[in-house]
């Protein structure tokens, strides 16, 4: 919210320049007052000193008058007359040289006071100037910062709104109309509410009422996109505006859209399911393929030399699997790689076929029973004297509508007795009943003169992994 | 180990090597299996041949949890339970009352379970 305080303080400050220059301003006029004052006091003064000024005429232009007669007539009552002309204009004299010395300090005390006020003018002008500047250049910072604020809340993803009390809103970012359709005007109030999924109006009015007792909403829900009608995700949050006193003033608000996360969290949920299912029945095989191996293993050592080839055969089609998901198994890779596990020298094996690509679960039984086929023929048949070839060929073929692979395991050159047919084992039951349980299709293994003969026959069905990434989610418990 | 004599249990497991070794295990326990099968038309095609007291089934047969068959058993009102891997979670709502048995699972409380979900019953013709 540091946003906020950076734009609210500009304006105090705005405001308490408005005062002071308001202030600076009274002060001018008071000043102005006083001069005023000033001015009319010598106006007064200018006036009684004319007016005495008159008086003093008169009285001179008396004596003078007088003082001809006197010449003339030389009568002793009008020199009487004349020394109390003459008296009276002394005492004029007196009065108008008493007020030119008070007009005097008057007119001296104006132009102390002019200059004063001239000097507080001028540093009134200067002050009132700086503070404008000071003034402009807040302003040109506010502006900036506002451009700068306006541009984040409208650059942002998210739909941006303002609110007062339970969610009545007062302003809609252009996000919020370019998303919805609705215009800022349609959004105030409630009517933010028309876009959002109708099941979900009553979650956001609840968090509204929340909103007031915790002081922070939050929540998610659905609004309409106008471009094509769809439903979006979205988490809304919002932080209540303080004023001085803290009372709400207002709630700011942002809507993220989350639908790709929430979808990313649905699929990484069935893949932790899906992990967990795999790993718990791939621990459910391993069981069973230990206590099968048990059964037919003589010895100790037996066991665990068969126990740890399978295993080693299971491992090395999970990381084919795990390696590149969806692209399936290359038929000829694998079979070239468990022969090459059984050290099997290229120039006594001949492998063969079309280009064919295996699903996870027929990589994995073929894998295991072509690991089978080889261990046994380095311990009794082909692989194992030094005569021996064995040939590994398949096809595929059309039957119906699915594609059929055929693949044919051939020893020959075996001069071995041990080509007699032995005790069930876990290849016998692997090739001729796992093959039909699991890929539903058909598996004959034979011990012949010369050497074991195999034909493995079953459907090529598409049974991609859930595990990867593009698998459709078909996992209705977690809609 | 005993307690499932006269019962008949219909297993759907689409490993081999778990259907097999569940299979054993209530064999040895004196029930008649129906299956095991590894695919749901192949149980259902079964079903309508003979009723098996109650069921285990597998959450997945191949292509994800799937519950087209516990909708079925339901239908049919057979008693059921899920062997699974998968958490209570991907169990959806509706089956929130079918026990589940998480792989891997020991012979006892296989049998024990199959115990509580069978009524007592033959694999007969419907």
């Amino acid at each position: 919210m540091s946003e906020r305080n950076d734009r609210m303080e500009p304006q105090q400050e705005i405001a308490r320049l408005r005062d002071e220059v308001e202030q600076l301003r009274t002060a001018l006029e008071a000043s102005s007052d006083e001069v005023a004052q000033l001015v009319e006091d010598r106006e007064r003064l200018l006036g009684r000193i004319t007016a005495q000024a008159r008086d003093l005429q008169a009285a001179n232009t008396a004596y003078a008058q007088a003082s001809s007669s006197h010449r003339s007539d030389a009568a002793a009552s009008d020199a009487a007359a004349s020394v109390a002309a003459q008296l009276h204009s002394d005492q004029e004299q007196e009065e108008l040289r008493v007020a030119f010395e008070e007009m005097q300090v008057l007119t001296e005390e104006l132009e102390v006071a002019n200059d004063s006020l001239r000097e507080t003018n001028r540093a009134l002008d200067e002050r009132v100037a700086e503070r404008t500047r000071e003034l402009e250049r807040k302003n040109a910072a506010l502006a900036e910062s506002e451009l700068r604020f306006r541009t984040l809340v409208e650059g942002i993803p998210q739909l941006v709104w303002r609110a007062i009390d339970e969610g009545e809103w007062t302003w809609a970012s252009p996000q919020w109309t370019a998303f919805t359709g609705q215009s800022d005007r349609n959004s105030h109030d409630m009517g933010w509410l028309q876009p959002v999924h109708p099941e979900d109006r009553a979650t956001a009015r609840a968090a509204w009422a929340r909103a007031r007792e915790t002081g922070h909403f939050q929540t998610d829900y659905r609004v309409r996109r106008a471009a094509d009608g769809a439903y979006r995700w979205f988490q809304t949050r919002a932080t209540p505006v303080h004023d001085a006193t803290g009372r709400v003033v207002e709630w700011l608000g942002a809507s993220t859209d989350v639908q790709d996360m929430r979808a990313l969290q649905d699929r990484q949920r069935v893949l932790m399911h899906e992990l967990q299912h795999r790993v718990r029945n791939t621990l459910a095989v391993v069981r069973s393929i230990a206590s099968s191996t048990g059964e037919s293993s003589d010895t100790v050592q037996d066991f665990a030399a068969h126990l740890e080839g399978r295993l080693s055969a299971l491992a090395r089609t999970q990381m084919v699997l795990t390696r590149a998901p969806g692209a399936g198994v290359d038929l000829e890779e694998m079979v070239r790689q468990e022969l090459l596990a059984q050290a099997a020298a290229d120039v006594r094996i001949d492998v063969s076929g079309s280009d064919v690509r295996l699903s996870p679960k027929a990589a994995e039984v073929l894998t295991l029973a072509i690991h089978e086929l080889a261990t046994n023929a380095v311990k009794y048949g082909a692989l194992g004297g030094s005569q021996g070839r064995v040939k590994v060929h398949w096809s595929t073929s059309s039957q119906g509508e699915e594609t059929w692979l055929a693949l044919v395991w051939r020893e020959s050159g075996v001069q071995m007795a041990a080509t007699a047919p032995r005790r069930e084992g876990f290849g016998t039951e692997l090739i001729e009943v796992r093959v039909p349980y699991e890929l539903d299709g058909r598996g004959e293994l034979q011990f012949l003169p010369g050497g074991v003969r195999c034909e493995i026959n079953f459907p090529l069905r598409p049974g991609e992994s859930i595990l990867q990434t593009d698998a459709p989610v078909a996992q209705e418990g977690l809609a | 180990m005993k307690g499932l004599e006269g019962h008949c249990i219909l297993v759907v497991e689409d490993e081999f090597y778990l259907a097999k070794d569940l299979q054993y295990a209530l064999t040895q326990a004196g029930a008649t299996i129906l299956g095991p099968f590894p695919r749901r038309e192949e149980a259902l095609a079964a079903m309508a041949r003979s009723r098996p007291d109650c069921a285990i089934i597998d959450v997945n047969l191949g292509r994800g949890a799937n519950f087209e068959l516990a909708d079925e058993l339901v239908r049919q009102g057979v008693p059921f339970l899920f062997f699974t891997g998968y958490d209570q979670a991907v169990i959806p709502q509706r089956f929130s009352k079918v026990m589940r048995l998480e792989k891997p699972v020991d012979t006892t409380r296989l049998v024990n379970a199959a115990q509580a979900a069978c009524s007592r019953g033959e694999c007969r013709p419907i």
